[in-house]
Formats: C-alpha cells, structure tokens, sequence
C-alpha cells in the first residue's frame, strides 16, 4: 500500500534534489520501483503525457501522481514541482553574494554533472522495460537525437513523427 | 497593493500572460522560453535582454522546473509577490488541468493497439529528446570548467560518464552519486588555483 506522507516526500524530495522538467525522474524511478508504488508503465505513460501537454515538461509528475495515486497524488506532484523553484525569489537576493564563491558553484556544477550523464540512461530504460527495445525503436530514437540537434525541427513535430513512426512499424 | 512595474506591470496581467504563455507552449520548457522571452522582452519591454539573461543565470542555480522559476523570479521583478503568485498560477494551474484530463484520456486508451504503437514511438522519440536535453547541459559546464583548468574539465567528464554507468547498473542510490559528485566538486574546485590565462 502507498503510504501518503512517504509519496509527498519522496516527490518533494526528488523536485527538491534536481534542476529541469526531466530532473527528477533519476531518483523517482529509484524510490517508487523499488517500493513497486509505480511500474514502468506508469512511468513511461506519464513521460509521455508531460511531453504531449502544454506547459513546462516537468508536469509529467503529475500525470505520474494521478496514474499511481488518484488526485491526491497529483496535488502532492504539483506541489512538490512548484514549491522549490519558488526558492528563487530569495535567491535572487542572495545571488550577487555569493555567486562567485568556487565552492558553491562547484557542488552544483559537479551534482548538474552527474544528473545530465543518469537522465538520458533513466529515460532510456524507462522505455526499455516498458516496450522493449529492438531496432525500430532505436531508428526512431537516433532519428529523434538528429532531428532535435539541427533546432529547425519543434519538439512537438519530433514526437508527432515519433508517434507516427510507430503506428507504422507496429501496426 | 501591487507594486507597479517598470512599465506598469501588474499581477492580474501576468496571471493573463503567463497563462496564455502556458497553454500556447506544446512540448515543454523550450518552447515555454521562447515565448517567454518574445513577449517579456520583445512585445511588452517589460524586462531588457540582460535583465532576462540574468534572471535565467539564477533561476539555474535553484532546484526544480527551471520555467517555474523563471516565472516567479520575473513576476517578482516586475510586481513584488503578487507578480509571483500571477506568474506562477497563470503558469501552472491552466496546465495541470490540461495534463490531468490528458491522463484520464490516456488510461482509458493506452491499451488500444494504435494507440500503444504510437505511444511506443513517442517514448523512444522523447528519450532521444532526453539525450539531447543532457547534452545541452553538460557542454555549457564543461566549457566552463575547462577554461578555468583541465583538471577540472577532466573530472567533469568523468563524473558524466561514472554517472551514467552508475544509472545503468542501478546498485547504487541514485542520491548518493548526485550528492557525492556535487561534494567531490566542491572540494575541487576550491583547490584549484585562479583561472588560468586563456591561450592566445
């Protein structure tokens, strides 16, 4: 069974740990598989949706709150992305301060580091374990790093040929 | 008791713009930034170019959804709290209602067969957009580091590469390699000396 307070905090936790609508899927992955609250499925499914809706991509964990844990947990994954950023109005008070401290700067560029090399890999598993992996798959993936590289094509146009791509590899 | 703006900008406008701003930005934080920008800085002249370009320094600097921020930190600027709560709302709670409908939809189709197919595309789409995504991130960290010293381009390169392994066997808790890595170049880069001049 979920235990409410433990899903609030572990969805708090991850906002609070990363940068990025994407930053937060590394450590949810780790915490809600391990307690089998959420499956693959669950979260390739909302990977998706956040990519599909409008607004900032890191609404993903909502749709992930509602699949594993009805409208409450969607109130607690959109609380849980809009409180820490919200740390940026004292922040911006602080930031001439000490924005050229070495030290600061260094343990977040070392923590950003490691979370851009374990995002790519998480995403890809996430997709791995839910659908499998063969070379479809990974024709429409390279071909989706490609397409987004030139930044001529929308994101929105990749996913929709993405979209279409399968249909017609499996069909 | 709003505080007017710079040109007058006021929380209820924010709320109205930032909501048209969320609703019309199909496919994430990109696209977000983009019309952010057009109409902040080109249409209204609410903020000037290098007032946004600092904005969105310090906005990297805090946890969470980086468009989040960037609403909040603006809407601040320009209205003190209420421009915050405006920005911030208008930004958020139009899109939640949207992704939770989309949800709903979702799970009562996703078994359909088409509609798996072209969920299938699209996860192996995004993930691709993902890699991307890392990439746009660590080259900018990488340069940086690297023209203050090798050594540190180095370890930079490696904490990528010792964290993606680490993702991909899983043994690991994920929070340990993100902390431990964020330490490790704490300590580093206070021990690296002043910048060195860069090559002519």
């Amino acid at each position: 069974m979920i235990d409410a307070p433990t899903l609030a905090w572990l969805l708090l936790r991850a906002s609070l740990l990363s940068s990025g609508g994407l930053g937060n899927l590394p450590l949810l992955h780790q915490d809600l598989l391990s307690r089998h609250w959420a499956s693959d499925r669950d979260f390739a499914t909302a990977l998706v949706i956040g990519q599909v809706a409008p607004g900032p991509n890191g609404l993903w964990v909502v749709a992930l709150g509602y699949l594993i844990y009805g409208l409450p947990g969607a109130a607690m994954a959109t609380f849980a992305v809009t409180a820490p950023p919200l740390l940026v109005v004292p922040v911006g008070r602080l930031h001439r301060r000490y924005a050229d401290n070495r030290v600061v700067r260094g343990f977040v560029r070392g923590l950003t580091l490691a979370l851009a090399g374990s995002v790519p890999v998480i995403f890809t598993r996430v997709a791995y374990s839910s659908y499998g992996l063969n070379w479809a798959d990974a024709g429409i993936m390279v071909g989706a790093i490609a397409l987004i590289a030139t930044r001529r094509v929308p994101i929105i146009a990749v996913l929709a040929l993405g979209a279409a791509a399968g249909v017609a590899a499996y069909r | 008791m709003t505080e007017a703006g710079p040109a007058g900008a006021d929380g209820r406008q924010l709320l109205y713009l930032w909501t048209r701003i969320g609703l019309q930005s199909f496919g994430g934080g990109q696209a977000v930034q983009l019309l952010a920008y057009e109409e902040l800085v080109d249409k209204r002249r609410w903020l000037r170019p290098e007032e946004w370009a600092e904005a969105w320094g310090v906005c990297q600097m805090v946890p969470g959804v980086n468009v989040v921020a960037v609403a909040a930190l603006t809407g601040s600027r320009l209205a003190g709290w209420w421009g915050v709560a405006g920005a911030v709302s208008g930004l958020m709670v139009p899109s939640v209602i949207i992704t939770l409908l989309m949800t709903l939809a979702f799970n009562l189709i996703r078994d359909v067969h088409w509609v798996r197919a072209a969920l299938q595309g699209i996860v192996f789409a995004a993930a691709g957009g993902s890699v991307m995504i890392g990439y746009r991130l660590i080259r900018p960290i990488l340069a940086a580091s690297g023209a203050e010293s090798a050594w540190l381009l180095w370890f930079g390169g490696l904490v990528v590469l010792t964290a993606s392994l680490l993702a991909l066997s899983g043994v690991v808790p994920l929070i340990a390699v993100l902390l431990g890595a964020g330490a490790v170049a704490a300590v580093l880069s206070g021990f690296v000396r002043r910048p060195q001049e860069p090559p002519a």
